[in-house]
């Protein structure tokens, strides 16, 4: 089955006053068709940067793309082609990390789902014409009904609505152009514990209803753990492991994975903290990024970067000695 | 300090107006020296009156006869004397009333709020043009006019600043820790709030220089002997069309001033107020 | 809810802020060295003339009580006379008030025809050459004397190119008074060539006012756009592939409008300023010149009315301005 979205050794840079920022440092990442991908790793490891690459809304005056690829369904969305600009808002859509600052405060709900269904959404047989208002009024009162809102918050401000209700907004308003892959960065950091539990469900269920991809990035193994099919962990600009949902949290085999989740808080045990800290992208470690803090640490480390390796089935590990150690031994 | 001095130096806007403002310091300071005909700010010389631009008299001569390079030179004098007291003065009055009235929650706060909302309730150059006319023409009642009119700025910006100092941290503790409400206003909210006020000054000098040329155009700042660069103007217009050098040279003057204080308040916000910094 | 009771607030301090602005003036007017009854009475007066005059018009009874005396006479709508017109000063007020308004509104709409599509562009195309020239063009603009751009304007047009009248607000009679607005009076009686006359008076003195104006527009235009380019509402409509044009014209320009917008009361009070500058230069009949000309005559009565007008004429385009915010942003921010 070819991916729908296919980044490979992508590799990414920001001119900053101080020097060069090397955010990213050959990605590989895949989403295959009707799957729900997690993209975690600690704030500032590059997820946003990965995002706003495919779609387009990286800052033109620092951003230096040092190779790669990102193909969406087969087009290149590196270089903002107009082929890859169609793309955006039809096949591909974005759930955004901040429901309060995302819609124009100025206008309301209604219209801003409605230039969205005028320029991005497909028609009847997916064309962009012969499309009736009153198709769109049901395609959207459809999908509001599904995120669970009643049809009166179109003619509401964004200020008048909550932060749930906002989510489920944007959420709906990822689906309506009908896409192959819907992007979500950090859906609900914004929002509580209870609501965004609500909300990753409600992305869930409406993903696999519709058979559309989601690549999920969040910094919260527990939300990934929710929702997630297949889950690849970042760090410091690198991939470091990429599994399914149930090996990944039964048999990780990265340090760097093995200390994020014991470093979660469980019952019957301290979580535990990962010592150091995140390196300067200015001047990121040679070899593997992890090699300062890892308690596994290897001359090869320090030289060369570990490739993406077979770990186990559809199991993938960037690491010159995995598994080699265990996490509570290294901690006592 | 030395990385906003290197900030500063990197603002070209901000260096063109320091570059425009030390030489008019210098100017008004070296008058005597400088001016080719330094006595021309009494003296008169009817037979050589509105004689046009020419390597005698460099930026022509006057109604009288005088050089009026040597009177601009000696009216840059004038006019950066007036600005700076007038500006001094109403600091003086508008940040402490400002800082008081934005600290304290009570009456005489409300008071002293109104006070100055009073003086903003019309044009400050109508105020400006009544007050000195009142008092008459001259330089003293010129500043007296000017800073009566302009104290209620600060005293708004000090005021709004205050406010929003007030629930900061840093004063909340200082007041826990039982500082005295005098020591937490001049040791702690001052110096918090001083980077607006200082953007505000030089931003003021230049609408100060302005009015302050509009009373001297309407016959209202110096008395008629002293060299003012808007009465030069005003002088000029019944000369008009003949003798274009007349006014050209005092405006553009009054032009270059305000415009340099423009530029380094605009280059000082750029490096002291961090919500404005210019992104990437 | 709100916004009705921010306006009676507005209204409720109206009338202590004008009571108080009044007593300035009316102390400024007493303190003159100038004898009031002297100025009543004519020069020529003798000395029992004056006695009279002062008994007659209340100026021998102590100044508390010539305020209330005056504030009385103001709230039947009676301002007094003026010294120099000899005309009561509200008829002076009610047919200048016009004749300033055409000059700033038709100020204003330049400098918004100039500022909001200069100011946008600025933003859009931030560090391209013709932001640093507007840049340049609008700091410059605020540096300018206006009595002196006046000047240069005259003797460019005027005087060398004779293309523009010198001063004045018509030439020959002006049409039948309708809306006081010499523009629309003659375009409703129409008369071609008083429009034409109008226009060509109206155009010096409404070029000079609005160019401060516009520059300031441009810069809370430029600095609108370039923050809400920024916002995370526009990254989030570019992500999702809406038009670029959608985004800039109809988004960006609302949230930087909105912006602007809270900037029109200042911009307003800004051109009421300049009007008593070019008013007096261009010899334009409205209030303005009226001030100036009452002040340095000492005709006292006739610069209270021109406070208490310009008072009203400040708190009503402030409570314009509030409305259209509110019109603007849903949000209602006070």
């Amino acid at each position: 089955m070819t991916a729908i979205l296919d980044i490979g050794e992508f590799s990414l840079s920001f001119r900053t006053a101080t020097g060069t920022a090397h955010v990213l440092d050959r990605i590989d990442l895949a989403v295959r068709p009707g799957e729900i991908v997690g993209l975690v790793g600690e704030s500032g490891c590059g997820k946003t940067t990965i995002i706003r690459a495919i779609l387009g809304t990286l800052p033109e005056r620092t951003a230096q793309i040092g190779g790669g690829r990102i193909l969406l369904d087969g087009v290149d969305m590196i270089g903002g082609g107009k082929a890859a600009q169609s793309m955006r808002g039809r096949d591909v859509t974005f759930v955004p990390q901040d429901p309060f600052a995302s819609f124009n405060p100025l206008f309301r709900i209604g219209t801003q789902i409605r230039d969205l269904m005028r320029w991005r959404a497909p028609g009847p047989n997916g064309s962009r014409s012969g499309r009736s208002p009153q198709i769109v009024e049901a395609a959207v009162s459809a999908m509001l009904d599904a995120v669970q809102l009643p049809p009166a918050i179109l003619a509401k401000y964004p200020h008048e609505l909550s932060g749930g209700q906002r989510q489920r907004v944007l959420i709906a308003m990822a689906l309506l152009p009908q896409p192959r892959i819907i992007i979500a960065d950090e859906p609900t950091t914004a929002l509580d514990v209870i609501l965004q539990a609500q909300i990753l469900s409600l992305l869930r269920r409406l993903a696999v209803e519709r058979g559309v991809s989601v690549l999920f990035a969040t910094h919260d193994l527990a939300a990934a753990w929710e929702i997630c099919d297949r889950i690849t962990v970042m760090y410091a600009g690198q991939i470091v492991e990429v599994g399914p949902r149930e090996t990944f949290f039964n048999k990780p085999h990265h340090p760097y994975t093995r200390m994020l989740l014991a470093s979660l808080p469980e019952p019957g045990r301290d979580p535990r903290v990962i010592p150091g800290g995140v390196p300067n992208p200015l001047h990121p470690p040679e070899g593997c990024r992890f090699n300062p803090r890892c308690p596994n640490v290897s001359a090869t480390c320090a030289e060369t970067r570990p490739k993406l390796s077979t770990a186990g089935s559809d199991h993938l590990v960037a690491c010159h000695h995995p598994g080699a150690f265990d996490v509570r031994i290294a901690h006592a | 300090m030395r990385e906003l001095l290197g900030r500063f130096s990197r603002d070209r806007a901000a260096l063109l107006g320091l570059c425009i403002i030390g030489p008019l310091v210098l100017a008004a300071i070296f008058a005597q020296i400088l001016a080719p005909y330094p006595n021309d700010v009494i003296d008169f010389h009817l037979e050589r009156r509105l004689l046009p631009p020419s390597a005698d008299a460099l930026l022509g001569t006057d109604r009288m006869g005088s050089d009026i390079l040597s009177r601009l030179l000696f009216g840059a004098r004038t006019t950066l004397m007036l600005a700076g007291v007038t500006v001094g003065l109403a600091l003086l009055i508008g940040v402490p009333v400002g800082l008081v009235a934005g600290y304290y929650d009570n009456r005489m706060s409300e008071a002293l709020m109104r006070i100055a909302e009073i003086f903003l309730a019309v044009p400050q150059i109508v105020l400006a043009i009544a007050i000195a006319q009142t008092l008459g023409p001259s330089i003293k009642n010129a500043i007296l006019a000017l800073t009566l009119t302009y104290w209620p700025f600060w005293a708004r910006l000090v005021y709004a600043e205050t406010r929003s100092m007030r629930n900061e941290v840093f004063v909340e503790s200082a007041v826990a820790l039982g500082a005295s409400p005098w020591r937490v206003i001049v040791l702690h909210i001052l110096p918090a709030i001083a980077s607006p006020i200082i953007v505000r000054t030089s931003i003021g000098m230049g609408a100060t220089i302005l009015t302050a040329a509009t009373l001297g155009f309407l016959g209202l700042g110096p008395p008629p002997t002293a060299p003012e660069w808007g009465r030069m103007i005003a002088e000029s217009r019944e000369h008009l069309p003949e003798a274009w050098w007349y006014a050209l040279a005092p405006g553009v003057a009054i032009f270059l001033t305000v415009l340099g204080f423009n530029l380094v308040g605009d280059g000082l916000r750029d490096i002291l107020d961090p919500r404005l910094r210019r992104g990437p | 809810m709100n916004w009705l009771s921010m306006i009676a607030n507005r209204l409720l301090w109206f009338v202590p802020t004008l009571l108080g602005l009044l007593a300035i003036v009316f102390v400024l007017s007493r303190v003159v060295p100038v004898d009031p009854a002297h100025l009543a009475a004519g020069e020529q007066a003798s000395s029992e003339q004056v006695q009279r005059v002062r008994a007659r018009f209340g100026f021998d009874k102590p100044l508390p009580v010539q305020f209330i005396n005056y504030l009385r006479d103001v709230a039947t709508g009676d301002l007094g006379t003026s010294h120099y017109t000899q005309r009561p000063i509200v008829d002076d007020l009610a047919s200048r008030l016009p004749a300033t308004l055409e000059l700033i509104l038709t100020a204003l709409l330049l400098a918004a025809l100039l500022g909001i599509p200069l100011g946008v562009l600025c933003g859009l195309y931030r560090h391209s050459w013709l932001d640093h020239i507007l840049r340049v063009i609008s700091v410059s603009g605020l540096a300018v004397a206006s009595f002196w751009l006046a000047m240069q304007l005259q003797l460019l047009f005027s005087m060398r190119l004779g293309w523009l009248p010198l001063a004045g607000r018509i030439e020959g009679f002006p049409p039948d008074m309708i809306t006081g607005f010499l523009l629309l009076d003659a375009l409703i009686s129409g008369e071609g060539d008083l429009f034409a006359s109008a226009l060509r008076h109206l155009a010096l003195p409404a070029l000079t006012l609005a160019l401060p104006a516009a520059a300031s527009v441009v810069r809370f235009m430029r600095n609108g756009v370039i923050s809400a380019i920024h916002s995370p509402s526009v990254a989030y409509q570019t992500a999702m592939g809406f038009p670029r044009w959608l985004i800039v014209w109809k988004y960006v320009l609302r949230l930087a409008l909105s912006t602007t917008v809270t900037q029109l009361g200042l911009i307003f009070g800004f051109l009421l300023a300049g009007t008593v500058v070019v008013e007096t230069v261009f010899d334009w009949p409205g209030l303005g010149g009226y001030a100036v000309r009452s002040i340095l005559q000492s005709d006292y009565n006739a610069v209270m009315g021109f406070t208490l007008c310009t008072g009203a004429l400040v708190l009503v385009i402030n409570l314009c301005v509030d409305v259209l915010q509110i019109a603007i942003d849903p949000r209602g921010s006070a």
